[in-house]
């Protein structure tokens, strides 16, 4: 009940859509009601074409996603402790930021084929530059003072790393983890829908460019519910290893 | 999509290489505490040092220089840096380019425009009022983590493949950080500054004017730099994928049709613009909350 008051709105809308389809107020063909994109998202589900394709699109996000964090954040961090490493790679990152990536998709469809290798390295580049401008600053940020108080206390380096500047950084660090992830996301659908012969995003464009639409809708509610989950999934995670930091903020 | 243009104190007190001019890598500005007395003021010799400091970005371009010229890569699937740049004077006298950029920077002015103005709106109205606050808030949670991606067959079928329908998209891709954004700001004004403005005889109006949008200003503005973000990518994946003319249709197209030397000169043009409009964008917003950096 607190879900239905809570998401009203979504609901109103849905029925509203489900009842100008029925009635004729929107083009039928255009606009299928919502219960036949529920029925259809069901039967492909059933058959499972849509978790073969959704699998496809998983591997690539995940794998480009996982790289990006092994070597972001580690980078990000490292940038922040090193001058040398900060004056390399800061502008690199402050230049490539800003640029569109997906508008270099060519150069990596010249250099790694059509598969999984240019979608992989893609999400990688893109999801990269939040991770990182968020670990530079996540530790950039951590107060002197703690570093400090560790060191007289007579921690070594690496359980400052461990038990001071990590805990500290982790909020923002967590920060560039949902928009990076946000980003793959974009990009691995984006990606497959200019060129791919698998994954959602594949299905999706395809769908359209056959005019079939009830196809087409059921892949974009499929990927809306995979973004709003992998989403959900990253605020779980930070909520649980950022107890202590949400306690804090609130009191 | 920006980590943050948000301005956080650096509370390291290590000189970097780039708090000397209160740069950081996402040009963020931050104050610079650097209490040494800067002797490099004058402006050729900090042009110089700026210079230096890129010497990556410098390394990489030799990178794409040579790699190619020593034949490590074939010069047909990566054109050396500088035949690329020959490239981009000869698109631009043949009139070529101006036109698509020219384009595509319309389609996403008029779709940032209206995401700005949309976003800014909406999020004032959630953040005072909780009917349209219950309405909208779930709708937001639900289409925040859509891949804006997913909605361009979607409007390729509502509205075309034409300039409108890439607006529609850029507007959508936009109006959501920019709300998001606008609406906690809103919300996170003190309330002791409103009554003091109540209670000196504000209108409405004049304290949405005067107090709200003025306190809320940074964050609002690091939400409309996000939204920027998004547009530029929207802008080049719709383009990429439907119509006949736009920067994005023009990298596909060349890509297409094997002239792989215009599709490196097209994206580097499209990196240039990137780039350089973020940065116009972040001094713009620097000169509008300058007000606020002095007060801090």
């Amino acid at each position: 009940m607190r879900l239905l008051t809570r998401y009203g709105s979504v609901l109103l809308l849905a029925a509203l859509w489900e009842a100008a389809a029925r009635l004729g107020i929107f083009n039928r063909v255009l606009f299928p009601p919502a219960t036949v994109i529920l029925v259809r998202l069901g039967s492909m589900l059933w058959e499972g074409v849509l978790v073969q394709e959704a699998g496809q699109s998983l591997l690539r996000m995940g794998t480009g996603f996982a790289l990006a964090l092994a070597v972001g954040i580690p980078l990000g961090m490292l940038m922040a402790r090193s001058r040398k490493v900060e004056g390399f790679f800061a502008p690199i990152f402050a230049f490539g930021f800003p640029v569109p990536k997906i508008g270099l998709i060519p150069i990596f469809l010249l250099f790694l084929g059509l598969g999984h290798g240019s979608k992989i390295a893609l999400v990688f580049l893109d999801a990269l530059f939040p991770v990182v401008l968020n670990a530079f600053h996540g530790v950039r940020l951590v107060e002197r003072q703690f570093i400090w108080s560790a060191r007289a206390m007579g921690d070594s380096e690496a359980a400052i790393l461990r038990r001071v500047v990590w805990p500290a950084a982790l909020p923002h660090i967590f920060t560039g983890i949902r928009l990076g992830l946000i980003v793959s996301l974009i990009v691995v659908f984006l990606s497959e829908m200019v060129s791919a012969g698998s994954g959602l995003g594949h299905v999706m464009i395809i769908s359209a460019r056959n005019f079939k639409i009830v196809d087409m809708y059921t892949a974009i509610l499929s990927i809306g519910l995979l973004g709003a989950l992998l989403d959900r999934a990253v605020l779980a995670a930070r909520a649980q290893a950022l107890q202590w930091y949400e306690g804090e903020a609130a009191a | 999509m920006s980590p943050d243009g948000a301005k956080r104190p650096n509370r390291n007190p290590r000189p970097s290489t780039f708090r000397r001019d209160g740069e950081s890598p996402d040009g963020a500005k931050r104050p610079n505490r650097d209490p040494r007395p800067s002797t490099f003021r004058r402006h050729g010799l900090r042009a110089l040092k700026a210079l230096a400091r890129g010497y990556s970005l410098g390394l990489l371009l030799l990178l794409w220089e040579f790699v190619p010229r020593m034949g490590l890569v074939a010069a047909d699937i990566l054109p050396p840096f500088s035949t690329t740049i020959r490239n981009v004077g000869t698109l631009i006298m043949e009139g070529e380019l101006q036109r698509h950029v020219a384009l595509s920077l319309v389609r996403q002015t008029a779709g940032l425009v209206l995401g700005v103005v949309g976003g800014v709106t909406l999020g004032v109205f959630m953040a005072w009022s909780r009917g349209v606050r219950a309405f909208f808030e779930p709708l937001l949670m639900l289409t925040n983590p859509i891949p804006k991606a997913a909605l361009i067959p979607l409007f390729m079928l509502w509205f075309g493949i034409g300039t409108f329908s890439k607006v529609m998209l850029i507007f959508v891709g936009t109006i959501i950080p920019v709300v998001i954004s606008s609406f906690h700001a809103v919300a996170d004004v003190s309330r002791n500054h409103l009554w003091s403005a109540r209670a000196m005889g504000d209108g409405t109006t004049r304290m949405l004017l005067r107090v709200v949008l003025p306190a809320a200003s940074p964050q609002v503005l690091t939400g409309i730099r996000l939204g920027l973000i998004v547009s530029l990518i929207v802008l080049v994946g719709s383009e990429m994928l439907a119509g006949r003319e736009g920067l994005g249709w023009f990298i596909a197209y060349t890509m297409e049709t094997g002239a792989y030397d215009l599709t490196y000169a097209s994206m580097l043009t499209i990196a240039v613009i990137g780039f350089c409009y973020d940065r116009l964008y972040l001094a713009l917003m620097h000169r509008l909350l300058a007000w606020k950096e002095e007060g801090a």
